[in-house]
């Protein structure tokens, strides 16, 4: 999956990685002999990312010195037709294209490793090391916990999590397995604050109903900060009640409870609709503020805006 | 000057920093009239960009193709002094410099060294050394002596959802603008009533509605939030400032935030991506300045980013993840005209790493000076809890006009 991820040509783009060229590379010593082209060279967006972000975490214990190395080791990883004419345009464009004539050639030592293979098998062989390793299986056990049971989540289950990623080399299925058969996930409930994304999903769920228009779903999502598709920055949506929890930010989603609440007017029932969506965790508290709502319309809004509902 | 406000009286109680539980009495003197604004650039501006050392001999070589012109030539540089130039996309803080009003101060750096945007983001703004071990900012620390309150703010932050700058004990408000009507005032006095036993709701309820209180009359800015486009949503987030900062017992304290400066790939030299943003920026601050009036007599305006850029160019027409940068102050309480630098030059060998400029400066000096000098904080508690285990950084001194 990583290597998958990471040879997406939505990602080798995103990251800049489609020109990064090795300066030993056919190109790079052709490039840096002549005096026209200075800029030949690598960048090391997508390298530093994958490291940061995508498996071992900041502070995986990574050095500036291995972000250079792996970006030179996947020079050359690119993408069909990254230019319409010229050096670049081979290959069918929006699949994965390597391009030995910019691949940095030679063994490469990244995180004390030794990588003697040579073209798009050394990347690949980089990636699978990353992988299984320590820091990578805490980095996504950490994420995994936080999003299913808390912002702090506890650590006995972070370790739990981390040690049968690397048990299990990496089998995603075990660790998902063994969340759902620890206990936190079921015992600490409504620790969450939703995201945008869950709150809006969850009212749609309530409602049993989907708008057959998605500008309204897009438009919706951008008011609360979490315009589909544009995080902001490589590090994808956040997680936690920290990031989420602006003054500003509440007083959008209740705007957006307001305008349901007018959409839906005097058609539902908003007690009903507390059962429906929350059982037995609709609040005596809620139930109450909603029932006695000068109307229908209102109480809608004040359920969605409920903690009750705001939480998961 | 005019009566009382809320905050002065509870200023002149103490009760403001009662509130917040720490035993600093002794610290809590401010100048309560000053404004501070803190616009924070994410994403890693070029400081070699944003101003250029023309004077430096490398300058040229090194930056091949994203050298600007000098001063003088079509297209060129905006004069700072016979080492620096401007980015011309920045005419308005040009014109700021030739009034003394504007300083920059280059080769800065937080202590951050890693080159991770999010981690130098989280230094510049929990005002620590490392990113992760203090988990609220620097500028909210700042607030204690100003006397804000539930309800009441001294700050507020223009985005949905506060920056770690701002985040922590002491009460702050935030506001953006928005396409959807407000709830009527009967639902929102349902849900404070509904929110009462659970604080996380009720606090951020009360903020909002204060903050939606004052923005009242910028309906027309909050339809014509625009997507998609930099330099209209700069303008709008400076007008909401200087509205905020104006109101009768408003906020003191402003922090905005804009993205989109991490140029990886064709970057453009006087013209072109980078350069299209700061024009934004540009624009913005001007309108700021206008949204002000005579308060901005007595406001800094400072613009900082996590990190600079490299030195040199990289494959992509563009630059990757460097170290020291430029910060801009600006503001009519500056006593400006003038670019603060130890200038580190750059060699090879002077430069970081072997490939960034090298900081010869901690922006905590920066803020602290802002801190001491505009806000008239004291030193000791600058020193000892807006910015723990400093000692390095010795406050910027004489950047306020006195």
């Amino acid at each position: 999956m990583l290597i998958a991820v990471e040879q997406h040509p939505a990602m080798i783009l995103y990251l800049d990685n489609q020109r990064s060229i090795g300066p030993e590379s056919t190109l790079g010593k052709r490039a840096n002999r002549g005096s026209q082209e200075r800029n030949i060279g690598l960048n090391e967006n997508l390298a530093r990312e994958i490291l940061e972000l995508h498996t071992l975490g900041v502070n995986g214990g990574y050095t500036q010195e291995d972000v250079t190395t792996f970006a030179k080791v996947i020079t050359g990883w690119s993408i069909g037709g990254a230019t319409e004419t010229g050096r670049f345009a081979d290959g069918e464009p929006g699949k994965f294209e390597f391009r030995e004539f910019i691949h940095e050639p030679g063994t490469h030592r990244v995180l004390n490793e030794s990588y003697p293979q040579s073209g798009v098998a050394q990347g690949e062989a980089v990636l699978r090391d990353l992988a299984v390793h320590p820091s990578t299986a805490r980095f996504l056990a950490t994420k995994l916990a936080q999003h299913f049971v808390a912002d702090e989540p506890p650590e006995e289950l972070v370790e739990k999590l981390a040690s049968v990623y690397l048990e299990t080399g990496a089998d995603l299925a075990a660790v998902y397995e063994a969340l759902i058969f620890s206990a936190e996930p079921w015992i600490t409930t409504f620790a969450k604050y939703k995201t945008p994304h869950d709150f809006v999903i969850s009212t749609y769920r309530a409602f049993d109903h989907v708008p057959d228009d998605a500008r309204f779903t897009v438009a919706a999502l951008d008011l609360m900060g979490q315009t589909p598709f544009r995080p902001g920055s490589p590090a994808g949506w956040p997680d936690t009640a920290l990031e989420w929890g602006g003054a500003d930010a509440l007083m959008k989603r209740i705007e957006w409870s307001n305008t349901i609440g007018r959409v839906v007017g005097n058609r539902v029932n908003p007690v009903d609709l507390g059962e429906t969506a929350l059982g037995p965790a609709f609040s005596e508290n809620t139930k109450i503020a909603v029932s006695r709502a000068e109307s229908k319309k209102q109480g809608t809004t004040l359920f969605l805006a409920s903690p009750d509902f705001q939480r998961r | 000057m005019n009566m009382l406000s809320r905050r002065d009286i509870l200023r002149t109680a103490g009760l403001g920093v009662v509130a917040s539980g720490l035993p600093t009495l002794a610290f809590a003197r401010a100048n309560t009239d000053a404004r501070f604004v803190l616009v924070i650039l994410r994403g890693a501006v070029d400081g070699l960009a944003l101003a250029a050392p023309y004077g430096d001999g490398n300058y040229k070589r090194v930056r091949g193709q994203l050298a600007i012109a000098k001063p003088g030539d079509d297209g060129g540089l905006l004069k700072l002094d016979g080492m620096f130039g401007l980015h011309p996309a920045l005419p308005g803080v040009h014109q700021e410099y030739m009034n003394k009003q504007a300083l920059l101060v280059h080769a800065v750096a937080s202590p951050y060294r890693s080159r991770s945007h999010f981690d130098g983001q989280d230094v510049l703004e929990n005002g620590s050394s490392e990113a992760g071990i203090i988990r609220d900012g620097w500028l909210n620390r700042a607030l204690q002596p100003l006397g804000g309150s539930l309800g009441n703010e001294s700050a507020i932050a223009l985005a949905q959802n506060t920056p770690l700058v701002l985040r922590g004990s002491n009460s702050v408000s935030s506001w953006a603008p928005s396409r959807l009507p407000d709830a009527d005032d009967t639902t929102l006095d349902r849900l404070q009533d509904l929110y009462a036993d659970d604080a996380f709701f009720a606090t951020r309820l009360a903020q909002g509605r204060n903050s939606n209180d004052i923005a009242d009359g910028m309906s027309d800015m909050a339809e014509a939030m625009p997507r998609g486009n930099n330099a209209e949503q700069i303008k709008t987030l400076m007008d909401a400032a200087a509205k905020f900062l104006t109101a009768p017992d408003g906020p003191q304290v402003a922090v905005l935030e804009i993205g989109g400066w991490d140029t990886h790939a064709n970057q453009g030299a006087g013209a072109g991506l980078l350069a299209n943003r700061l024009s934004g920026l540009d624009d913005g601050l001007t309108s700021l300045r206008k949204g002000l009036g005579s308060a901005w007599s007595d406001t800094v305006v400072a613009v900082v980013t996590e990190f600079g850029r490299t030195v040199r160019v990289n494959g992509t027409r563009g630059t990757d993840h460097g170290t020291a940068t430029a910060a801009l102050l600006l503001g009519g309480a500056i006593n400006g005209g003038r670019v603060i630098a130890d200038w580190p030059g750059l060699a090879k060998a002077d430069l970081y790493d072997g490939r960034d400029l090298m900081p010869t400066m901690d922006i905590r000096s920066v803020f602290k000076g802002v801190l001491t000098e505009h806000l008239e904080l004291s030193d000791a508690f600058v020193n000892d809890t807006v910015f723990p285990e400093s000692s390095t950084a010795k406050p910027m001194r004489d950047a306020i006009r006195s």
